[in-house]
């Protein structure tokens, strides 16, 4: 209990210091300030101070800085220059999408991460492990963005197999529901595949390593002495305690997915975070910017400290330290 | 292969290719010979180059040699010129194909390979540096020093690196290569540091940095020149991951449109040209694409522990 309080205080911290970075970074790169105002020769000193003040920029740093630290512990990340609605209105229509396309991702990269990882330490040493191993290694080496690329020529545009960019059919108000949920999943079939294979083949090399170091361990060879089966050992004894740390991946490849889907989203054009945060970028909207950014550092943060209590409360050697 | 030798090799082979770089490339990345009859040739492209004595040039697909006159034919119009007048044709060839300004795409995936490489080679040594500082501040003096230090790298590290970097560069007003590579390289620094870190704290209980101290070494000298060679070298270790990761991270910035500003290549912004056309000139991101594959993974397999 401990420990998991400890891990909870620490995401606290984080999350403020990120904040506080943020808020740093905002105060020294000159872009945001409002000095450009005074280069407006109609507005008046007064029309200036005005506007400063309706911001809070009247105030000392010490208490804008609280003032920011309070609005984003109730939820307000601003309000958008372009969309005209508060950002985190914004942000959560599109995470919605990015969901879309990355839940699929996350459960099939780690599902088939975890199948080849423990299938390739069962056959360590032979010519399968390390033809895959090799494979698995230039896979995880291929951006992101080239593979998405491809794929649209590929697959989209020479076979047309899929469809290119968006997440639904023109036609799509005219479908009925079964037809709307196999459009849907024709659509992100693609960007989802695409998002999923650098964290696949990382997670597989993890797994298997990781299975490796437990197999070499001694209790497996007094299992072994003892004559068990060699099936039983390795499922009911090795593979427990090998897929134990991948929970902890969970925590680790977040930021991985969110990277991925920035470029997934903006070459199949889905409106979700990623794209959303370029664009934001492109217009100058920093409200949206720094909201998006904040969101997603509070995000993989959350997905580290659920990785980790989770660890905590599977892994009873984790307590006692 | 042992770590140390494998960096070693990558290195030079590194090396050797920002040096010789500008000469493989068998055109100019930037300026394009002819941009109207030379735009996006597909691979394997041959055109002839027919000088004229006054120094003119005249790109042609094909050529015929009469008794008096040179006939040729350009991609919008043909024609011809006086014998006396021709110097010499020179036949030339697009293996990769051109863009659509007329460029050499293999030129220019050479050429932006060195920007490139450029580019996650410094801002690594950016990293390395400010992780050496940091590292060995708080391995050297523990204590608060050591706790105020680590909480800040644990909240750099918490940022999803990308997204930090995005903000970092829209916010800065101006944007050169330069500014690129120190974004890149200040906001690096946490793994190294962390690593430095670890490696002070366990070589500072080891038997030789007693007898030193019972000798009466001064503490910092200790420190620096004892403790740090023993802390660096394993770090450096991590430095071709690190290349390979912010090579990649530039790749993607590229791509989104905030990296290096194009007619400078790099392979993300050539991708990202090529995106725009891609089902009339396919084979535009071809070359960058496995160019950036292989390097990454060339510094993948250096860093790559053995079992």
């Amino acid at each position: 209990m401990r420990v998991i309080l400890k891990r909870i205080f620490n995401a606290i911290f984080l999350s403020f210091g990120i904040s506080a970075v943020v808020f740093l970074l905002l105060r020294v790169l000159p872009s945001v300030s409002f000095s450009d105002l005074y280069l407006n020769p109609r507005l008046s000193d007064e029309a200036i101070t005005r506007i400063k003040s309706s911001y809070g920029l009247d105030k000392p740093v010490l208490v804008q800085f609280f003032v920011w630290i309070k609005e984003i512990a109730m939820g307000n990340f601003g309000f958008s220059f372009i969309y005209r609605k508060p950002v985190i209105d914004c942000i959560f229509d599109a995470f919605l999408s990015t969901l879309i396309i990355g839940l699929p991702a996350l459960i099939y990269s780690f599902g088939l991460g975890i199948v080849v990882g423990v299938q390739l330490a069962r056959k360590k040493g032979k010519a399968i492990d390390k033809l895959v191993s090799s494979f698995l290694l230039i896979l995880y080496s291929i951006p992101t963005f080239w593979v998405g690329i491809i794929f649209v020529l590929v697959f989209s545009n020479v076979l047309g197999f899929f469809p290119p960019s968006g997440l639904r059919s023109f036609n799509f108000s005219e479908m009925s529901f079964l037809e709307k949920i196999f459009d849907l999943f024709w659509h992100i079939f693609l960007p989802s595949f695409t998002l999923g294979i650098a964290p696949m083949s990382a997670v597989a090399r993890f797994v298997r390593t990781h299975t490796l170091k437990v197999l070499s361990q001694t209790y497996v060879k007094m299992a072994k002495a003892k004559g068990l089966e060699e099936r039983l050992i390795f499922y009911r004894h090795v593979l427990p305690n090998a897929l134990l740390p991948v929970v902890t991946l969970f925590g680790l490849y977040l930021p991985v997915f969110l990277a991925g889907s920035v470029v997934v989203e903006e070459i199949f054009s889905i409106p979700g975070l990623g794209k959303l945060a370029i664009d934001s970028i492109f217009q100058r909207d920093y409200p949206l910017t720094v909201g998006i950014t904040l969101f997603v550092s509070f995000i993989v943060i959350l997905g580290n400290l659920i990785s980790d209590i989770l660890y905590t409360i599977f892994d009873p050697r984790i307590r006692l330290e | 292969m042992m770590a140390q030798r494998k960096i070693f090799l990558v290195s030079i082979f590194v090396i050797s290719y920002l040096a010789f770089a500008d000469l493989i490339a068998p055109f100019d990345p930037i300026m394009s010979l002819d941009r109207q009859n030379l735009s996006s040739l597909p691979p394997l492209t041959r055109v002839y180059e027919i000088n004229l004595k006054d120094g003119r040039k005249v790109i042609a697909f094909e050529y015929v040699k009469e008794s008096e006159f040179v006939y040729y034919t350009q991609r919008f119009s043909r024609g011809r010129v006086k014998l006396e007048d021709l110097k010499n044709v020179r036949s030339l060839i697009f293996v990769f194909g051109t863009d659509n300004l007329g460029r050499d795409v293999l030129s220019r995936t050479i050429y932006g390979g060195k920007i490139s490489l450029l580019i996650g080679i410094i801002a690594s040594f950016i990293a390395l540096f400010v992780g050496l500082i940091v590292g060995v501040f708080a391995g050297y003096f523990g204590g608060i020093a050591d706790k105020i230090l680590m909480r800040i790298t644990d909240v750099f590290l918490a940022f999803p690196k990308l997204f930090l970097v995005l903000v970092v560069v829209s916010l800065s007003q101006r944007q050169t290569i330069f500014s690129l590579i120190l974004i890149l390289g200040l906001l690096s620094w946490m793994g190294i540091a962390r690593f430095i870190r670890a490696e002070f704290l366990k070589l500072k209980n080891m038997e030789f940095v007693l007898a030193l101290e019972s000798v009466g070494f001064p503490e910092l000298r200790i420190a620096l020149k004892h403790i740090l060679p023993n802390a660096v070298l394993p770090a450096l270790v991590n430095i071709p991951l690190l290349v390979g990761d912010l090579i990649l991270t530039e790749s993607i910035l590229s791509f989104i449109g905030f990296g290096v500003q194009p007619p400078t290549p790099t392979w993300g912004n050539m991708i990202s040209e090529a995106e725009k056309s891609l089902l009339s000139t396919w084979w535009l991101p071809i070359l960058p694409g496995i160019l950036i594959s292989a390097t990454v993974l060339i510094m993948n397999w250096a860093s790559e522990v053995e079992e």
